[in-house]
């Protein structure tokens, strides 16, 4: 069921007919779009549909003439992008073409990893897989069905979730550090919020961010760009600024107002610096610190018994001297980083950077986000928000027969959630592990979905075993990426442009939104949407698996779904500015225009259009920002203290694990945000310390696109292969000239690759771009340059439970 | 004036008559070396052909090389022959009646190969006939392919007319010889030398050198203008005209006195190439290279005292950076070398001549390649300046232009007399009595000198 | 008649590469792959010129994305021999593939290193053929192409006017580039209407051009980075 661009607009004439603000030549978001219809003719159709080229969930248009797919470009009326895109983004095509998917499921023929394939029908797969779930039913070992679950963002994700419930297993793992639909920690613990965080960033004065690459990664890659463009020179008011605390010269650093190189790690500590300098100069609002903060004087308990107050903390030990030594920024940025945070209001401090910054992050988290408190970030314009929930129907329940509570009570198989990983919702870094050791108990099924670890995670070599234990492994790459290899049964997903998809997204910027992505094309080859796949698979268990998932296919989920946004009466599917100006208009007047008369006219518009939001979202009174047990924003998270004492029954002492955890400080400051010492680097010639980071034009799934991989940035001319970024004084001693070719070696492993010497780089520091060097995945991406986790040593990560893919020390030598 | 026919002496020609007559082994062998090497360069173009330009080492920025180098520098050469003869002729100086010809071969056969190495160059050679087409005369590109094309007809022409009577002579020497008797019949126009045809010719020749000095400027001038038209850093330049020019007949002398050498030694035309030849040729050449250093000079001098950014990264690319070394050298051979060698009279032996050509030779090469490429490799916005590495198959051109041009050269020799007999004769007969007469004209008059042939010319 | 401009807000540009991506995508670009990327062959019709100076941490990095910058005084235009390359009355610096002989006389003419050449004939798996943009002519091996401000999209624009019986507006006609920048940095629209965005935006203080002192007269202006104005 298509819609032609005609079609389309008639669809809402209406509408535009009582356009009331006219958009001024400024306003661009809508030329596209505008565009998009002027060219449309009969012969060629423009389909809504969700980017997953990276989480950030953006609204794309597809054009498609005579059943191709010939150009991607952004939904100009989708809330999180306004046709924007990103290089990934156009570049979908190229994975929608991609010359070396897998085309049918496929069995493994020859020894594991070997590569022999034999193609199948989806038939056979589909009764293979049955049969082997089946079979761990009887024998109530659901729990030893685990599934790996990679880094993208639709309703697959609660789907696959519901599949673990409802099969009765709690291991549904995610390998990935970074999760914008669930809370972050520090929010949650200082802030009591459950809902993902929300930050205003486009009527923020100034933005600080923490490590997190606004204009290169991060959360919502477009959204932050757009963000950027608007602060800068759209919106009204004063031009916003951005400050960005990296230890790398990255793009989003030379493109900001101010670059704080920081020695890496010790965020916490300038974090804390900078609280010193705003409480000794008395510039803190007092009026929100006095009102909603708590455990920022020193305080005393029910029993009597006096607690440090985050202030006499500071005050005693972040006199900015000592954060000076330890973060090498001098004492003077300090001061006029402080003060610029003050004086700049609404100002914000981003500090959820992907991957853990050190072990024991949340302490680093907690500092940064106390720089929000003390400026009293919270409850106005440009500043926090929550990310208010989207009204969807909610999914008939899983009423469970015993063996599936059975099963669903069994401890995880990586840990989390429970002793030192007590605040960590999945623990990557202890899974091969445990798998090796059958701890707690043996894995029987493996279902690798949209991951790669032995790609993207360090500990390739004990995956590899790991995966030796486990007698049944299934992959739903769309692509024959390194872990697919190791698979015994391939299921080969439909890429986005082929599916339904539904998303409701989360983009940092609070207003609820759902989008809607319909299949542009038909498939290319003999694929299948994985969520059909998964539906088939639970109708088939019958019982309880079936009740849980009780739609034919993918689309009918998505109709089912939406209904309650139909019927929740609030929000509307995007349009035209003009049209969104005119009804909030309206709905400042206190209407609210039905716009559709049925959920199938609501359904043909939001399928045509991509997107149902609900502005209203946004706006956050402090009352709904602050959820903790005493209604305050905490310096001392109670809430922390609860989940240790938890933490210390399950282990068997506090102390004990303390221990577990490395941690040095004791008594109140673990509970208030702080800062201990990173292990002293040594320092020789040769060593240097390895630092990855993302490109704009990289993702996990973008190394097969050869656009992409021709333009890989834009502060190196660098196509086809990574590369390593050393400072231009040290190669020199070492006798490296731009372009040579060098060993990086660590005491795991070495790698070889191009050499860029470059006058930006920190003397101690070395950086590689994260997303090259695959040993698989098709012509276009194996054997471009060398992958860094080869080299990557990682420390426990408590927090992420991914592993601390920063810090490892390496020594660099000419090739 | 009488036809020098009947009183031509064959047996003391001999010499020149003999690489016709009974050519020698070892040159035709020779030749057949040069064919293969020509073969050679012909495949490598096929290859061109096939995989496209891509087959050379160009890139972006550095879109042009070798073949634009070696265009320009036969172009160059090509200076040598027509325009130096055509002024010799004009100054009628009596040493160039044995070098004329030999400068008049040159000068076309190498035109050719110049033009065959823009076609080389071309990304659509298939397309070249476009510039007759829809040729645009906004751009210097069909400014060259105009006067080259000229300068290609008349310096033929001018080889052409002079070979008249020589042909004539070889005829009536071959009148056994079935085809080759036909074949000089048919290029000889029936000439039989009767003063009418004498006269004729000599105007003939007369009017060619003076139409071919300004075509041969021309086409020079407008070869510096495909550069100095842009705004190019080092490129944009006022003086590029003369400055090419100069170069262009400063390397066309020096190729004329390697091949005069050459040719001497195999045919043994010691005889008519005296060293008094080479010595004066050799102070030519020096001249010359005086001349080339002074715009060397002034052209590098303006550059470096303006101090225009874009313009002294190339500057300093070619004088400190990677191109320093193609530079340098090019100074050594374009200037030292000639200097030190011909500033000498001891030293302007014909060996010490050949020795300062075959330096200039090299040296004028370098010298278009190091105004071609380093402007190219620094382009004026911060792109990343790119480095160009020819690639065997631009080498396997660049030998096959050079043998070819040797290959035609010899081949004319073995069908014609690489030096005008009959200037040489006319030498003999006019020549003398009007250089006598010339000098006596230069000197105050002296009593009873006034003679008949005298009073004929004075009425 | 209208004389058609860019204007980049170089303050609002993130560097992120989408207009460089989207002009392949809607003009067929081809990719090169490795060896030839490695001899400095890549084709992009808009690239993103990056300049550093300094010494770590006094650092500074500038990013300009450079596409043809249609001068309305051409160097390239001047020196084609046979009309490959031209200005039309709108101003475009328009390219004919099919007439160009290769000779790369215009790359050498245009200072802003603008054009590129197809030194091989590239081909890439018919797979991948899907993709193509039917309304763009693939360039063959051997010619020069370059930036063309998306001028096909111009065309469509005016044949669908005409057949709506109209005249065409200016945002009816949008470029691939400016259509996807995330951070709306590029505008695009007729220089000749004194109210245009283009216009407007071409009067700022910030406003400057690449390489202004050549006269070339380029129709691209660029805003430089800095303080707001009243302008806007
Ligand atoms: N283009 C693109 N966008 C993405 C992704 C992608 O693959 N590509 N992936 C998505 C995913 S999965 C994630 S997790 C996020 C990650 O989003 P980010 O975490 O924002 O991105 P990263 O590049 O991983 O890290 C950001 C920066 O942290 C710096 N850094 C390293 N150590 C330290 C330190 O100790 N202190 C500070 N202050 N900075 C430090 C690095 O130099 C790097 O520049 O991006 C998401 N968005
Ligand atoms: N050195 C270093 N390592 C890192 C990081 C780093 O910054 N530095 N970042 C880490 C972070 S933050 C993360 S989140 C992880 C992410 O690591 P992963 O979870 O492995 O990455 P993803 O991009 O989620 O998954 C990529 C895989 O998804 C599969 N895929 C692609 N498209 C589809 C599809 O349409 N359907 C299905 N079913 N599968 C598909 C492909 O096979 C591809 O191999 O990497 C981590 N690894
Ligand atoms: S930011 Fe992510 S989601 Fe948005 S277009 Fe780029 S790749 Fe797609
Ligand atoms: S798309 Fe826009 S922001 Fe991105 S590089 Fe191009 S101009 Fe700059
Ligand atoms: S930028 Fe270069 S190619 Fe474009 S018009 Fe100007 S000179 Fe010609
Ligand atoms: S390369 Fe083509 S367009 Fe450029 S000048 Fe030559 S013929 Fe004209
Ligand atoms: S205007 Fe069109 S052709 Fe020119 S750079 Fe932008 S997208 Fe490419
Ligand atoms: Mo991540």
């Amino acid at each position: 069921m298509r819609i032609s661009r005609r079609h389309f607009l008639k669809m809402f004439m209406g509408a535009v007919a009582g356009l009331s603000a006219g958009c001024t030549d400024f306003e661009k978001i809508s030329t596209g779009w505008r565009s998009s219809e002027k060219w449309g003719n009969p012969l060629e159709e423009w389909i809504p549909s969700i980017c997953q080229q990276c989480i950030g969930g953006c609204g794309l248009l597809v054009r498609v003439i005579e059943g191709r797919a010939v150009k991607v470009v952004g939904n100009p009326l989708h809330p999180v992008n306004r046709g924007g895109i990103c290089p990934k983004g156009l570049a979908g095509i190229q994975s929608l073409y991609d010359p070396d998917r897998i085309q049918t499921p496929l069995k493994r023929a020859g020894e594991r990893g070997e590569g022999k394939w034999q193609p199948i029908s989806w038939e056979e797969a589909t009764a293979i897989v049955v049969e082997r779930l089946r079979g761990l039913k009887e024998k109530r070992l659901t729990n030893s069905l685990v599934i790996i679950a990679g880094q993208f963002q639709d309703l697959r994700e609660p789907l696959l979730h519901r599949f673990t419930d409802a099969y009765g297993t709690p291991n549904y793992i995610r390998n990935r550090c970074f999760t914008p639909n669930e809370v972050s920690k520090a929010h949650f613990l200082m802030q009591g919020v459950t809902s993902p965080l929300g930050y205003d960033l486009m009527n923020a004065g100034l933005i600080l961010s923490f490590g997190c690459s606004l204009l290169e990664a991060w959360i919502s890659p477009v959204f932050q760009l757009r963000t950027f463009g608007h602060i800068r020179q759209e919106r009204p008011g004063n031009r916003g600024r951005i400050y960005v605390v990296d230890p790398r010269f990255s793009v989003s650093a030379s493109k900001a107002d101010q670059w704080i190189p920081i020695r890496p790690g010790t965020d916490a500590a300038l974090a804390l610096g900078m609280a010193y300098v705003i409480i000794q100069e008395g510039i803190y609002d007092r009026k929100f610190v006095e009102r909603n903060t708590f455990g920022f004087e020193d305080w005393t308990d029910g029993e009597g018994k006096s607690h440090v107050g985050f202030k006499t903390l500071i005050l005693n030990e972040y006199k900015p001297f000592t954060v000076s030594s330890i973060t090498g920024v001098p004492v003077e940025d300090i001061f006029s980083l402080a003060r610029a945070f003050v004086n700049r209001r609404p100002a914000i401090a981003l500090g959820e950077k992907g991957l853990s910054y050190r072990p024991n992050d949340i302490y680093t988290r907690m500092a940064i986000h106390s720089l929000n408190g003390l400026s009293g970030s919270l409850g106005s314009k440009g500043c926090l928000t929550v990310q208010s929930d989207v009204p969807l129907t909610a999914w008939p329940g899983t009423e469970q027969e015993e063996s599936v509570r059975f099963g669903n009570s069994q401890p995880r198989i990586d840990g989390a959630g429970q002793g030192k990983y007590v605040l960590a919702t999945d623990a990557m870094e202890n899974l091969p592990g445990n798998i090796l050791a059958g701890r707690p108990y043996p894995v029987e099924v493996l279902f690798l979905f949209h991951t790669d670890p032995l790609f993207s995670h360090p500990k390739r070599d004990t995956f590899i075993k790991a995966f030796e234990k486990i007698p049944f492994i299934v992959s739903f790459s769309p692509f024959l990426d390194e872990t697919s290899h190791h698979a015994d049964l391939i299921l080969p997903d439909h890429t986005f442009l082929e599916r339904w998809q539904g998303s409701p997204v989360r983009h940092s910027s609070g207003f609820s939104l759902f989008s809607l992505g319909r299949p542009a094309v038909e498939p290319v080859h003999s694929t299948r949407d994985s969520a059909d796949f998964l539906i088939e698979v639970a109708r088939r268990l019958g019982g309880g698996m079936a009740k849980a998932f009780p739609w034919k296919n993918s689309e009918d989920l998505l109709v089912q779904t939406t209904k309650g946004l139909y019927h929740s009466r609030e929000g509307y599917v995007v349009s035209l500015p003009e049209e969104e100006a005119f009804r909030q208009f309206l709905e400042k007047a206190g209407y609210r225009i039905q716009e559709t008369r049925s959920f199938e006219i609501f359904w043909d518009s939001l399928s045509a259009k991509g997107a149902w939001w609900s502005p209203a979202g946004s706006s956050a009174e402090v009352r709904k920002l602050i959820r903790t047990p005493s209604g305050k924003f905490e310096f001392y998270s109670n809430t922390l203290k609860n989940q240790m004492k938890r933490a210390a029954d399950e282990v068997g002492g506090m102390e004990r694990l303390l221990a577990d955890l490395g941690l040095r400080a004791r008594g109140d400051r673990l509970y208030l945000p702080h800062y201990d010492a990173v292990e002293a680097q040594q320092t020789a010639e040769s060593i240097f310390t390895l630092n990855t980071y993302r490109l704009m034009s990289m993702s996990g799934v973008t190394a097969a696109q050869p656009w992409l991989q021709e333009t890989l940035a834009p502060h190196v001319a660098e196509s086809w292969e990574n590369w390593v970024e050393i400072n231009s004084e040290r190669a020199r001693n070492l006798g490296i000239r731009d372009g040579d070719r060098v060993w990086i070696e660590s005491r795991k492993g070495k790698i070889r690759l191009k050499a860029r010497i470059l006058p930006t780089v920190a003397p101690s520091l070395v950086h590689i771009p994260f997303g090259q060097g695959h040993r698989a995945y098709g012509r276009w991406a194996r054997g471009r340059g060398s992958n860094p986790n080869d080299v990557i040593m990682t420390l426990e990560d408590t927090l992420k439970g991914f592993g601390i893919l920063s810090g490892t020390q390496v020594k660099i030598t000419k090739a | 004036m009488h036809s020098s026919r009947h009183r031509l002496n064959f047996e003391e020609h001999r010499i020149l008559f003999d690489p016709i007559q009974n050519p020698r082994r070892g040159i035709s062998i020779f030749m057949g070396i040069l064919l293969a090497i020509t073969a050679w360069g012909g495949f490598c173009y096929i290859l061109q052909w096939r995989y496209g330009l891509g087959a050379s080492g160009l890139n972006q920025p550095v879109l042009w090389g070798f073949y634009i180098t070696n265009f320009v520098f036969f172009i160059g050469i090509s200076h040598a022959g027509t325009l130096i003869s055509a002024i010799l002729r004009m100054a009628k100086a009596e040493w160039r009646r044995p070098i004329t010809r030999m400068a008049e071969v040159i000068t076309v056969a190498v035109l050719y190969i110049g033009a065959a190495n823009i076609i080389f160059d071309l990304g659509r050679p298939e397309r070249a006939f476009f510039l007759f087409l829809y040729g645009r005369y906004q751009s210097p590109l069909l400014w060259d392919a105009s006067s080259i094309t000229a300068y290609l007809t008349a310096s033929s022409v001018f080889l052409y007319l002079p070979l008249i009577p020589d042909i004539a002579i070889l005829r009536d020497r071959f009148a056994d010889r079935k085809w080759l008797h036909r074949f000089y019949q048919v290029f000889s126009f029936g000439w039989d030398g009767s003063p009418r045809q004498q006269k004729v010719l000599n105007i003939g020749i007369t009017i060619m050198s003076v139409v071919v000095i300004p075509i041969a400027v021309s086409v020079h001038t407008v070869i510096s203008y495909i550069f100095s038209m842009t705004l190019q850093p080092m490129w944009h330049s006022t003086i590029f005209g003369p400055y090419f020019v100069c170069g262009a007949i400063f390397s066309g002398i020096a190729a004329l006195i390697v091949m005069m050498v050459v040719l001497r030694k195999i045919y043994h035309l010691e005889p008519y190439l005296k060293p008094i030849h080479f010595n004066y040729l050799g102070i030519l050449l020096l001249v010359m290279s005086l001349l080339w250093f002074y715009f060397t000079f002034s052209e590098y001098l303006t550059g470096f005292f303006g101090h225009e950014p874009t313009e002294m990264r190339v500057f300093w690319s070619k004088v400190t950076g990677t191109y320093a070394p193609y530079f340098w050298t090019m100074v050594f051979f374009n200037f030292v070398v000639p200097v030190l060698i011909l500033s000498f009279r001891r030293m302007r032996t014909i060996g010490g001549v050949l020795v300062a050509s075959i330096s200039v030779l090299a040296g004028m090469w370098l010298e278009r390649f190091t105004i071609i490429v380093p402007t190219l490799a620094n382009p004026r916005l911060p792109f990343p300046s790119g480095i160009y590495f020819p690639t065997w198959i631009e080498w396997g051109l660049m030998l096959g232009s050079f043998s070819f041009f040797v290959f035609l050269y010899l081949l004319f020799s073995r069908f014609f007399p690489i030096i005008s007999i009959w200037e040489i004769e006319e030498g003999r007969e006019v020549g003398l009595e009007e250089v006598e007469e010339r000098i006596r004209s230069y000197l105050p008059e002296t009593a009873g000198t006034f003679n008949s042939r005298e009073k004929e010319r004075s009425t | 008649m209208a004389l058609w401009g860019m204007v980049i807000d170089l303050d609002k540009c993130t560097a992120c590469q989408a207009c460089l991506i989207a002009c392949k995508s809607e003009n067929n670009v081809p990719f090169v792959g490795k060896q030839q990327a490695d001899r400095g062959r890549i084709i992009s019709w808009l690239e993103i010129i990056s300049e550093t100076e300094g010494e770590y941490p006094e650092v500074r990095t500038r990013f300009i994305p450079r596409p043809c910058l249609h001068c309305d005084n051409p160097p390239c235009v001047k020196v084609c021999p046979v009309y490959a390359t031209y200005r039309n009355p709108e101003g475009i610096v328009a390219q004919i593939w099919e007439r160009c002989i290769g000779c790369r006389f215009c790359m050498a003419a245009c200072p802003y290193a603008a054009k590129y050449f197809n030194w091989h004939q590239y081909r890439i798996p018919e797979s991948m053929e899907k993709g193509f943009n039917p309304d763009v002519y693939v360039r063959r091996w051997g010619v020069v192409e370059k930036c063309t401000f998306c001028s096909h999209r111009l065309l469509r624009a005016r044949d669908r006017a005409a057949a709506e019986k109209r005249e065409m507006r200016a945002d009816e006609y949008v470029p691939a580039c400016v259509e996807v920048c995330p951070s709306k940095a590029m505008y695009f629209g007729d220089l000749n209407d004194p109210d245009s965005v283009v216009s407007v935006l071409g009067r700022s203080p910030r406003a400057f051009h690449l390489l202004e002192d050549l006269g070339t007269e380029p129709k691209v202006t660029y805003l430089m980075e800095g303080e707001r104005h009243a302008l806007l």
